[in-house]
């Protein structure tokens, strides 16, 4: 733990999404907001550019009749996806944003579900679009459309930019990823985004400079890489495929990059496999205790001692954000050796989405960091409760699921945890999670899950459900260690003498495979258990 | 089979072991215990050395070397 509360950051206060487009021209102007590499070529978009390419790509959709249509979006990321998006909502009409790693199944429900007029898509998807029926455009006619567009712009087609934007009005519907259920969506106005983007950024100063490696299509991807990273003004790197992601992150030279749990476990996995690779794994600990022990009394040597890892990674990486799940704290304390943070956050589609995050002079470990302002938390029997200007507007054409999730005002989360005094949130797992004993004892599995992945170096996944009222731990075992499965029986015997007898471990299964996960690399908790 | 020794070779390097041996058969999860993220990583690889591009979307359906092997032949 670190220093308590303390005031929040400054940072612009555009009303909605409209207002921020305008306001970046205007303050960064000139200043670059996207570049990528097209065809081995290097494109730098700035602000001006980006907002003269969105009203060109609106104006072109009002000249088409989408101005209060659902439009879905899908393809990898790219600066064609996200001037996809702000022409959509900036037009009055609605986006969808679809997960690129959907069946075409998938998709043809999702449009059918969200009343979706229009699919503009990325090359790769042109059998989605054609098995979906829905009238499409191809992203790959980006060029000529905007083209198009300006030339209206000149001919005084202005009802795009003159389109007034009613914040309170329904912008976004975001399918939820669901690991437990089917897929349902949340509905986003403007001022929800708009306010989640101020309030994260008011409570986590990052440092100049990322690469996208979240995708788009997922809320925390879109606030986290493009909307908080605009509102200051700083340039991001469009990474269109996990493939290059090492390759991107080189040549863009990052401060910070946000990742999901599991991409900053390989980057952590390369670090060391690099360490291993030029024989230097003895050497580089000796640093880290030498490091470490400077470090106590005030001496911070980490970014010289460690050049050689920092280099890999561009030369400036400083910060990790991560978020969606817990993290084991040797990651945290492992990269820290280093000199790089990790911070983490929680966050649910269902409050646009980031809640809280690790304030840099304020968190604790085990923390997912302190709640945003303007945001209020409370628990209630356990649950966390949420309200606030961040919160959604309800499902979608689902009246039953919006009242089940609502108390008042407060949204029921459906996450176990607390809040300490000083206003740090934990969460400890998902209340449909819970594994209820006949004896009247609540176990909650993601804190098992945790103890054996924070204990057990031998696991590499973990999984605990309840079955004939005992405790099952179903495992993944590191399957590069000799006598893994052993040594992990071992190990949960001893983890089992330290835990109330309802809560000891009764039963282990292993598997052979990693378990299915949802796209965002999530464990499918009800994959076939 | 220049391709598969390609392939084996790609492998070797990727995990850090010389003792790898994979044939059309071979499961990359299962029998190599690969991750989804370390199938993303080969296949940058891949298209290094074959000069071809894989679409995100092809990579997960990426299950035995086989069916890397008829990816690259269809480019």
């Amino acid at each position: 733990m670190t220093n308590k509360r303390y005031p929040y950051y400054s940072v612009g206060e555009p009303t909605d999404l409209k207002d921020l487009i305008k306001y970046c021209a205007e303050i960064f102007g000139d200043k670059t907001a996207f570049w990528y590499k097209k065809k081995g070529t290097e494109v730098k978009i700035s602000f001006k550019q980006l907002q003269s390419d969105i009203n060109a790509f609106g104006t072109y959709l009002h000249s088409k009749g989408f101005n209060n249509a659902h439009i879905a979006v899908m393809g990898e990321n790219s600066y064609e996806w996200i001037v996809s998006y702000f022409a959509i909502v900036n037009g009055g009409n609605v986006v969808v944003p679809i997960d690129k790693e959907a069946t075409a199944e998938d998709v043809k429900f999702q449009l059918d579900k969200s009343d979706t007029t229009l699919f503009i898509h990325a090359n790769t998807y042109k059998d989605v679009a054609e098995f979906s029926g829905v009238e499409s455009i191809n992203m790959k006619e980006f060029a000529d459309l905007l083209v198009e567009g300006k030339e209206l712009l000149e001919k005084c087609e202005t009802s795009f930019i003159d389109t007034v934007i009613d914040k309170e009005k329904l912008c976004a519907i975001v399918f939820t990823s669901g690991t437990t259920a089917e897929p349902k969506g949340v509905m986003l106005n403007h001022k929800n985004l708009a306010k989640d983007m101020i309030v994260s950024s008011k409570n986590l100063f990052v440092p100049e400079g990322t690469v996208s490696l979240l995708p788009f299509y997922h809320t925390f991807g879109f606030m986290a890489c493009v909307l908080c990273q605009m509102l200051k003004g700083y340039p991001v790197y469009i990474n269109t495929s996990l493939k290059r992601a090492f390759d991107d992150i080189k040549h863009a030279q990052p401060k910070h990059i946000s990742v999901v749990p599991m991409l900053l476990v390989a980057i952590y996995d390369k670090i060391w496999s690099n360490v291993r690779n030029q024989g230097k794994e003895k050497l580089f600990k000796t640093m880290i205790k030498i490091s470490n022990v400077l470090l106590k009394v005030g001496i911070d040597i980490r970014r010289v001692a460690f050049k050689q890892v920092f280099e890999a990674f561009g030369g400036n990486l400083e910060m990790l954000i991560t978020g969606g799940s817990a993290i084991d704290e040797k990651y945290i304390k492992g990269f820290r050796d280093i000199g790089i943070k990790v911070t983490n956050g929680y966050g649910i589609t269902e409050c646009s989405p980031i809640v809280a995050t690790m304030r840099n002079e304020h968190y604790a470990p085990a923390s997912v960091g302190a709640i945003h302002p303007e945001l209020e938390g409370r628990i209630v029997d356990g649950e966390v409760q949420l309200k606030g200007p961040t919160v959604f507007m309800g499902y979608y054409k689902n009246e039953e699921a919006t009242a089940e999730a609502f108390d008042g005002e407060w949204f029921k989360t459906g996450d176990l945890g607390s809040i300490d005094e000083d206003g740090l949130l934990y969460i400890t797992g998902r209340k449909k999670n819970l594994i209820i004993l006949s004896n009247g004892k609540n176990v909650v599995p993601e804190e098992l899950e945790s103890l054996i992945m924070n204990n057990i170096s031998e696991v590499k996944e973990v999984l605990a459900y309840g079955k004939n009222d005992s405790i099952i731990a179903e495992i993944f075992p590191d399957e590069d260690i000799t006598n893994a499965e052993n040594i992990i029986k071992d190990k949960i015997d001893e983890l089992n003498k330290g835990l109330p007898s309802y809560k000891q471990i009764s039963g282990i299964t292993f598997r052979d495979t990693e378990f299915p996960k949802t796209t965002t690399k999530k464990i499918k908790r009800n994959y076939g258990v | 089979m220049i391709m598969l020794e390609k392939i084996t070779e790609i492998i070797r390097e990727y995990k850090g072991d010389n003792s790898i041996v994979v044939n059309n058969e071979t499961v990359i999860k299962d029998d190599l215990g690969m991750t989804s993220f370390d199938l993303i990583q080969l296949a940058c690889s891949v298209e290094d050395e074959f000069d071809i591009e894989i679409p995100d979307r092809a990579i997960k359906d990426f299950k035995t070397i086989a069916d890397v092997v008829s990816f690259i032949e269809e480019q």
